[in-house]
């Protein structure tokens, strides 16, 4: 039975994978190059700066670089001497389609119980949850599978269970839960916009906006200093 | 500036969009053919500030010791060597006091505040839609323990001004009149 819930207003819901496409093609409209299918190999760097990226495609070079890779950040970071404590923690999703409405949730909940998050979207139903410490592996886990179905089961209807897509995903987490937003000490064009665990949607856009005025040499609307990886020194 | 960007998930995109609006020279790379493929692409789709919790919280140890017994745990640690696993956790467990706790709280809670209120400037500017809802988040309880935990979390969520309600069964159903409120525990 449940006892009482926990609401919070301010919040809310969305598909990141539509937004980022859509957000991706109106910034391609605006001018930004994306490079796909380009497998990022590694760094070249001087003592002070990084000189250029190794890809599959070529050396590239700019005047700043950008990480945000995820959980590969620190792969990338560690040839250069520089230690990100983020490690993946895998996580898993199943995507229904929506039959019926009238037993479907209309907003996002989380069942506190099994740390499973229910959310509709659009014409789906998306539950998410489970962490797995488990290194770099995609393997998809029959039971966690079981538990995202239970969750779901347990609380609502209205979407299709036999038709759901499964998928699973590597969250970046930090040790202290705060996300890497900010310059690597060492290297005068190097920034870091990474580890940001459970929470890469939620904070996508403020971390993008406030990384951008770093880079751009503007004051952020909020403090920075105790977001940049000098923290862990 | 030229500036390359390493990763086309949902932070990299936000940060050529920013950085373009500032009149800089963007580029962004990704292995895959499309953006948000990765971790961006099926997450649960909480856009949460509310919700904005690190895990090193002082409980967390004895926590996770009596989710191992669970069948259907949240946490799962597979039994493997790997020294930067090791060296993530022992960090992680440095952060498991109340003193830590507060401070990587209110560090979360800052940014996601203020991406929220970006989310929405954006909406806003761009007409940009994404299966989106405004319409809050529901944390569900099913047991007294559950609900004492609540408590504390009410009492940092009134410390940083964030909305919030405990609601009662009736209520729960006034939101999300779908919801199965006899689910067993």
């Amino acid at each position: 039975m449940l006892k009482a819930g926990l609401y919070l207003p301010g919040d809310q819901s969305g598909d990141a994978h539509i937004f980022t496409q859509r957000l991706a093609k109106m910034a391609a409209a605006k001018g930004v190059t994306f490079l796909y299918d380009t497998t990022i190999k590694g760094m070249d760097a001087a003592a002070d700066e990084v000189m250029s990226i190794r890809t599959s495609k070529g050396h590239l070079r700019a005047d700043a670089y950008v990480v945000s890779m995820g959980s590969y950040s620190p792969l990338l970071l560690r040839p250069l001497g520089v230690h990100l404590p983020v490690y993946p923690v895998k996580g898993y999703s199943l995507t229904l389609p929506l039959t019926d409405e009238s037993h479907a949730p209309l907003s996002t909940v989380n069942d506190e119980t099994y740390k499973v998050a229910i959310t509709r979207l659009g014409s789906r139903i998306r539950v998410g949850g489970t962490a797995e410490l488990t290194g770099y592996n995609l393997r998809l886990s029959p039971d966690r599978r079981e538990t995202l179905e239970l969750s779901f089961s347990e609380l609502f209807g209205g979407g299709d269970l036999s038709a759901a897509t499964y998928w699973t995903g590597l969250r970046p987490n930090t040790p202290d839960g705060t996300p890497v937003i900010g310059p690597v000490p060492r290297f005068s064009n190097l920034w870091l916009n990474t580890g940001h665990g459970t929470l890469g949607w939620t904070m996508a856009c403020g971390s993008g906006r406030i990384l951008a005025d770093m880079i751009h040499g503007r004051k952020p609307d909020i403090p920075v200093l105790d977001l940049s990886i000098s923290r862990y020194r | 500036m030229k500036i390359i960007i390493l990763g086309a998930g949902v932070i990299g995109v936000t940060s050529a969009w920013y950085l373009n609006s500032l009149g800089h020279e963007v580029i962004v790379v990704d292995r895959q053919p499309e953006p948000g493929l990765e971790t961006s692409f099926a997450n649960a789709g909480q856009v949460s500030p509310g919700y904005s919790t690190p895990w090193a919280a002082p409980g967390l140890p004895m926590k996770a010791i009596g989710w191992m017994m669970q069948r259907h745990s949240p946490l799962v640690i597979r039994k493997r060597i790997d020294f930067a696993m090791f060296r993530w956790m022992e960090q992680l467990l440095k952060n498991c006091n109340a003193h830590a706790y507060d401070i990587n709280k209110g560090r979360m809670l800052r940014v996601a505040e203020y991406s929220r209120d970006c989310l929405d400037a954006l909406r806003e500017e761009t007409g940009l839609t994404y299966d989106d809802r405004q319409r809050g988040l529901i944390q569900l309880f099913r047991t007294e323990k559950q609900i004492d935990k609540a408590y504390h979390d009410m009492k940092l969520l009134s410390d940083s001004a964030i909305p919030h309600e405990l609601l009662n069964v009736n209520q729960i159903l006034e939101h999300e009149p779908a919801c199965r409120t006899r689910a067993g525990c």
